[in-house]
């Protein structure tokens, strides 16, 4: 049987409130306890678990789940050290390690069936990486003072090409600030929109009798390898914030 | 889309900050230290 | 002066040897001197023992000539042994004595330490248990400079371990 009434696709990503605060002199709406404040309670005892239940009582050879923890550690450590470099680089490895884990982590409790992607949020995102762009600049000011806005001019450049070159470096900065959020966002956002459109789609085919059952199992393999693509994708996107984070410090720390 | 309600935006910016913050904290206190004693402890066992 | 000669008699060498152990380059050097010791004491002895008077009256009614007796006998009285000041000789020698000692005490107090060490080390490797059961916590508390390392390493922001990955592999993945 068909569903009567065509549920959105967007539905997934709406917030409910599962314990609000009220208060007739102040407004508590922002401490409610909602879908979102759900998941990361999820993630934060998801990492609280993966780091601290799988240390092998703290014995020298580690478990087989703290590979994973070892493998993510040399990982990002290899990676801040190449973006990064200089002497500074291991100031900024444990804020790089947060962000891959909390995205790699969100992401992939997201790709559970009937779960939400925290991800996809795109203010929470975008505020994020704003965050991040801010910090980054106030970094480069205080370091380099005015010597900073050398970043805006790329070396070797012929002088007539100078306004407009810093033009298109200046947007180019200050894009960075929505560019990286928006990236994670978006990506999280038409993935799970994709899945669930396909999903729907084939349900309702598959669904209507035997024949398009069995018939439904082609388009169903065609389903798997977008779903596998999909969780390439969550671990792709913690791992290309990370590595653009590390690249914009590397360029207000040493200024190309 | 249901991520942009006006209402919301002010509880995901509280709760999402204060996971970030969290997390940080944990992993620069607690967890990265402790994976790096770990190496440290093996490299050294190792030269005995 | 006595006083040496009182030690010099005194001193006992078979005992000094047998009690100081001591074998190789200073044995053989201690029972040279030991040597030169003896026959200095015999020589000392010999000469003491040795008339030191003259007949001067017998040789004058033998000799013809008295005038060389007379000569010799002068020569003979106006000679008096010649007096070696060695005080201070003493005193470079009981400098050189009170540093020895200081010297050993000072080794003995090394070699007690090094002993203590290697019993601890003994007591450690006794008491060892497989790799495979040793927790970091239980290493850190045997040897307190990996979680000092440790704390420098994070406040200094080192993050990777020099020659880590060259032990125990990369586990890097992209």
């Amino acid at each position: 049987m068909l569903n009567l009434f065509i549920t959105s696709p967007l539905d997934q990503f709406e917030i409910r409130v599962l314990m609000g605060f009220t208060s007739p002199l102040l407004d508590f709406s922002s401490l409610n306890f909602t879908t979102f404040s759900l998941y990361t309670i999820i993630v934060l005892f998801t990492v609280l678990g993966l780091n601290l239940l799988t240390t092998n009582n703290n014995k020298i050879i580690g478990s087989k789940w703290f590979v994973s923890q070892e493998a993510i550690y040399d990982t990002i450590l290899n990676m801040v050290k190449g973006q990064i470099g200089g002497k500074l680089w291991g100031y900024y490895f444990p804020l790089v390690y947060t962000f891959f884990f909390f995205i790699f982590v969100s992401n992939l409790i997201s790709m559970i069936p009937y779960s939400f992607a925290l991800s996809a949020h795109l203010i929470f995102i975008v505020s994020l990486s704003s965050v991040i762009w801010l910090g980054a600049t106030i970094i480069g000011l205080t370091k380099h003072g005015l010597v900073f806005f050398s970043l805006f001019v790329p070396g070797g450049t012929p002088l007539p090409l100078v306004p407009l070159l810093v033009l298109i470096e200046l947007l180019s900065y200050f894009a960075r600030a929505i560019s990286l959020g928006l990236r994670l966002s978006s990506n999280v956002l038409s993935g799970h929109l994709l899945l669930i459109i396909l999903g729907g789609l084939l349900f309702n085919l598959m669904s209507m009798s035997i024949i398009t059952f069995v018939f439904g199992l082609i388009p169903g393999v065609g389903l798997l390898a977008i779903v596998v693509l999909e969780f390439a994708i969550s671990v792709i996107q913690a791992y290309v914030w990370s590595i653009l984070t590390s690249s914009y410090l590397k360029d207000v720390l040493y200024l190309h | 889309m249901p991520q942009l309600v006006p209402f919301y935006f002010l509880n995901q910016l509280v709760y999402g900050f204060a996971l970030v913050t969290i997390l940080l904290v944990l992993f620069a206190q607690y967890f990265l230290p402790q994976i790096l004693r770990l190496y440290v402890s093996r490299l050294f066992i190792s030269k005995l | 002066m006595s006083l040496a000669k009182s030690a010099a008699n005194k001193l006992d060498w078979a005992k000094v040897i047998s009690s100081l152990k001591l074998t190789g380059k200073t044995a053989t050097q201690l029972s040279s001197f030991k040597k030169r010791n003896d026959e200095a004491r015999r020589q000392l002895l010999e000469l003491q023992s040795q008339p030191t008077s003259v007949d001067f009256s017998h040789y004058r009614s033998v000799l013809k000539n008295t005038e060389v007796v007379d000569k010799i006998e002068q020569f003979y009285k106006s000679y008096k042994p010649v007096s070696v000041d060695v005080s201070k000789q003493l005193s470079t020698i009981e400098a050189f004595e009170s540093q020895a000692i200081e010297n050993a005490a000072e080794t003995e107090k090394l070699v007690a330490q090094e002993l203590k060490d290697l019993k601890e080390t003994l007591n450690n490797i006794e008491s060892a248990r497989p790799f495979d059961q040793l927790t970091v916590d239980e290493l850190t508390k045997a040897r307190p400079e990996i979680d000092a390392k440790v704390e420098e390493m994070v406040k200094k922001g080192r993050w990777d371990v020099p020659g880590y990955k060259e032990k125990f592999g990369d586990l890097t993945i992209m």
